[in-house]
């Protein structure tokens, strides 16, 4: 028997007014691992997250979290079940008024009735998971983008969910950002026993962290498997998109009618 | 034809545009009523947005205050000397200030500095995904981010109001009794019988008796 889903996508159909977005997608987060998300730029991957936090609304089919499908929850329920999830944006989102420590912070006080004593130690002690101990008085202005991505982990895991969502935690990192940022998920998602999921384009790192990797094109599910079956599959989609090719399945060209026509050549 | 009824649908959907519009800011507005709890559970979250919108206003609202009060005595000074009343001066500069100017001005200050700070800071957390992040933690963003500092404005703007009427006032005293010279006493007495909201006024009554119909609401009083 496989090990219980935490998130099961069933048949899950999404469209932003006329535009279908998602058609079809059956996925599931199993416990305990890190799955990646992949695809183009606006395949629907953001959506995907939106629809397990519950700020969208599926058109048809459903997102079970948990066992509970999340667009039936009422709000009270809903809001009772996002304090279980995590979420780190794609540039950190930290709250731009407030410093390193009152980010972190921010739930626990929110949430939680604890003394401020026992939240400075929590705080502290999510900062220095994260390897960023001594910036709590900084604020998020003066920190670099990975220092900022990892300020924003520590308060994604604050409440120690049992879901954290990703979305593009390596855009605009460098090499040493990426493998600091890629090994703290890995590594909080085992130390918490938690269930990840990161939703990226990039390959190369998210290859070498998650457990499982499913690929969206066109708003379906068009490849899945482990890392190693990924980087030697022979589909088309999947082999242009993780070597970067310019023209494949994907094309270079956006299907803008005949070109020559359009300069005025004779065909 | 078809030029008519393009121009037609357009017309019509600017039409449906502007009401729907005017139900999604009724329907925000009572949002912020429903989740008002915050603002005042955790009165520190107001204070602070008393702070960066009431006090902050201050400087502009004075200053103006005080400028709007220079002119009303100067100008009012130049036309009542004509009929020899200059000593309604004081009354004349406290009622315009009191009932009309001082409410309006103030508003349309206090919605321009402080309304559009709080326009950019919040477009600010909703650009960069502050607010849906928010969400996300379970905290909703029209209790924390919105209530209090709509009760902030709701709490700030009749004291700044009240002191733009009363700078006023001050610039009025300046122009028309220090620099003009329109005797003191004139000035605060007529003032004072001029009683700026007394519900005696009995001008003011007759108006209010020919705009809400025959009865004297005052009477009770």
């Amino acid at each position: 028997m496989p090990p219980q889903a935490l998130v099961e996508i069933q048949n899950v159909n999404f469209a932003y007014g006329n535009r279908p977005i998602l058609k079809g997608v059956n996925l599931s987060l199993p416990k305990g691992k890190v799955i990646a998300v992949m695809g183009g730029s606006g395949c629907g991957k953001t959506t995907l997250l939106r629809l397990i936090g519950g700020a969208l609304r599926p058109s048809s089919g459903q997102v079970k979290v948990d066992g509970q499908v999340i667009h039936e929850l009422d709000h009270n329920k809903l809001y009772l079940m996002r304090r279980k999830m995590g979420m780190l944006f794609q540039f950190g989102a930290l709250f731009t008024d407030m410093s390193v420590y009152d980010n972190v912070a921010f739930q626990m006080r929110e949430h939680t009735d604890l003394p401020e004593e026992i939240i400075r130690d929590l705080v502290l002690m999510k900062l220095h998971a994260v390897g960023l101990h001594g910036t709590h008085h900084l604020m998020p202005a003066e920190l670099s983008g990975g220092m900022a991505r990892r300020v924003a982990l520590a308060r994604a895991v604050a409440l120690d969910p049992m879901l954290i969502m990703y979305d593009e935690p390596f855009a605009g990192l460098d090499p040493i950002s990426l493998t600091v940022v890629g090994n703290l998920i890995r590594r909080l998602n085992d130390a918490l026993g938690a269930t990840s999921i990161v939703v990226t384009h990039d390959v190369q790192e998210s290859l070498k962290i998650v457990d499982y990797i499913y690929f969206i094109a066109d708003g379906v599910i068009v490849a899945e498997g482990a890392p190693d079956e990924i980087r030697s599959s022979s589909k088309p989609f999947v082999h242009q998109f993780v070597h970067g090719e310019m023209d494949g399945p994907v094309p270079f060209h956006y299907p803008g009618g005949n070109y020559q026509q359009d300069l005025g050549l004779r065909t | 034809m078809i030029g008519l009824t393009k121009k037609l649908r357009s017309i019509g959907h600017h039409v449906v545009d502007a009401v729907w519009r005017t139900g999604y800011a009724a329907r925000f507005f009572f949002l912020i009523l429903l989740y008002s709890g915050t603002s005042f559970q955790r009165f520190r979250l107001t204070v602070k947005e008393l702070f960066s919108s009431g006090v902050m206003s201050l400087i502009i609202i004075l200053v103006a205050g005080m400028f709007v009060g220079m002119v009303l005595g100067l100008q009012g000074y130049e036309t009542l000397k004509r009929y020899g009343s200059e000593s309604a001066l004081g009354s004349l500069v406290a009622l315009s200030l009191v009932r009309e100017l001082g409410p309006v001005l103030a508003a349309l200050l206090f919605a321009s500095r402080a309304g559009s700070a709080m326009t950019a800071e919040i477009g600010l957390m909703k650009a960069t995904e502050q607010i849906s992040a928010m969400e996300m933690m379970a905290i909703n963003p029209i209790a924390r981010v919105v209530g209090p500092r709509f009760w902030a404005g709701v709490i700030s703007m009749p004291l700044l109001s009240a002191l733009f009427s009363a700078m006023g006032v001050f610039g009025g005293y300046v122009v028309g009794v220090v620099l003009i010279g329109v005797d003191q006493g004139s000035f605060w007495s007529q003032m004072q019988a001029g009683r700026g909201l007394s519900t005696r006024h009995t001008k003011w009554r007759d108006q209010e008796r020919r705009i809400w119909g025959g009865r004297d609401r005052h009477r009770t009083i």
